[in-house]
């Protein structure tokens, strides 16, 4: 026994015939959540992963964003492939956060497949109502909303420079190691390197904690990612991902800005982006 | 799949672990000397002695790196052990915080 007769998947159109690798299956690659009012069809067309048709399958108040696919994950030797795709499934979601203001993005590779009772999309709809109102929920909460990415960096020569022009105990390290004969200078510049190390920690913390508290201040929610450091000149203090409501952007923007305006310190503002780490 | 060995990579590799092992053992003895030096128990003949310990420690470590070619070796384990406490460290703080 199966569902269907409960449930009932909306489509527009004919499926594509368009001649793909990936087209048609007995699977569906889910991009995402969406927003939906029962009776609405939606068929964005081929904008998905290799030209795929992406449409709305429908489960009372939300929707899952599909195409059609193969029972297998995507699956290339090449980057580029990859990276082609992975493009695709973000075209996506921008696109459902310009029509639908709200979109719960699914990881790359989401694929509900057929079982043995039933098929893809009786599984899919068996899952959107068993999460209907969690789903909905966080969809709603989503709405109007997106990521941006912040991440300040500091070179740390420059802070270095700070610390030993601003800090008076370096300073007297400084001239007693001139003074010393050269056991003691040697052990008064340890002293003094382990001064302007902490020095430099101390004010990196309180770089990420001030970009933190008025990062939170114009957000939804914020949270933090690891640093990372390419190996350039620049470490970095706060990667922080926010969840931003699309009118308060400009305050964002304007911290970045603040941010980026003291020496030795730079700003990396990325978005709007699907809600990727809020989901 | 197998696994070549250069003997000259491992030298190089095995020297560049042993000297950055008594590398952080020469830190640490960097560290306990700043605790004496703030401490005020030694007297400043014997900390002149202790500091010039260090540093003639200090030139040894930087001639031997440079004599048995292992300066970048030596970089790359203490990288590498860097990352990996910082691993722990962001896994142990992640941890707390969910």
């Amino acid at each position: 026994m199966t569902d269907t007769a409960r449930y009932e998947v909306r489509r527009v159109g004919p499926a594509s015939t368009r001649g793909r690798a990936f087209s048609g299956g007995s699977a569906r690659y889910v991009y995402g959540i969406v927003p939906a009012d029962a009776g609405e069809a939606v068929d964005l067309g081929g904008v998905g992963l290799d030209g795929s048709r992406v449409y709305v399958v429908v489960r009372r108040r939300i929707g899952a964003l599909v195409h059609d696919c193969p029972a297998e994950p995507y699956d290339s030797g090449g980057d580029s492939v990859v990276a082609q795709w992975v493009l695709a499934h973000n075209r996506v979601m921008q696109l459902a956060m310009a029509r639908w203001c709200s979109v719960l993005p699914m990881t790359f590779n989401t694929i509900v497949a057929p079982s043995a009772e039933k098929t893809a999309d009786e599984n899919l709809l068996v899952w959107l109502e068993a999460e209907h109102d969690s789903l909905r929920e966080r969809v709603d909460n989503l709405e109007g909303k997106a990521e941006f990415g912040l991440q300040v960096s500091y070179a740390p020569a420059v802070i270095l420079r700070q610390v030993a022009e601003e800090v008076p105990e370096v300073r007297r390290l400084e001239e007693e190691a001139k003074a010393k004969t050269s056991g003691l200078a040697y052990l008064c510049r340890l002293e003094m390197e382990r001064v302007l190390k902490r020095e430099m920690e101390q004010r990196v913390r309180e770089l990420f904690t001030t970009v933190y508290e008025r990062a939170r201040a114009c957000s939804d929610r914020v949270t933090v990612e690891k640093v990372k450091n390419d190996g350039s000149d620049l470490r970095m203090a706060a990667n922080l991902s926010c969840l931003v409501a699309l009118d308060r952007y400009r305050e964002l923007e304007a911290l970045a800005d603040e941010i980026a305006g003291h020496e030795g310190q730079t700003v990396r503002l990325v978005g709007p982006l699907p809600p990727y780490s809020f989901c | 799949m197998n696994v070549e060995i250069d003997g000259d990579d491992l030298r190089t590799g095995l020297l560049g672990l042993v000297v950055a092992l008594a590398e952080i053992v020469k830190e640490t003895l960097k560290l306990q000397a700043l605790r004496r030096l703030e401490g005020g128990s030694l007297t400043e003949r014997e900390l002149e002695r202790l500091g010039k310990a260090l540093m003639e420690l200090e030139e040894a470590f930087e001639r031997i790196k440079v004599e048995l070619g292992v300066s970048d070796a030596v970089r790359s384990v203490r990288g590498g052990l860097d990352r990996a406490v910082d691993d722990l460290v962001g896994s142990l703080v992640g941890a707390e915080r969910s």
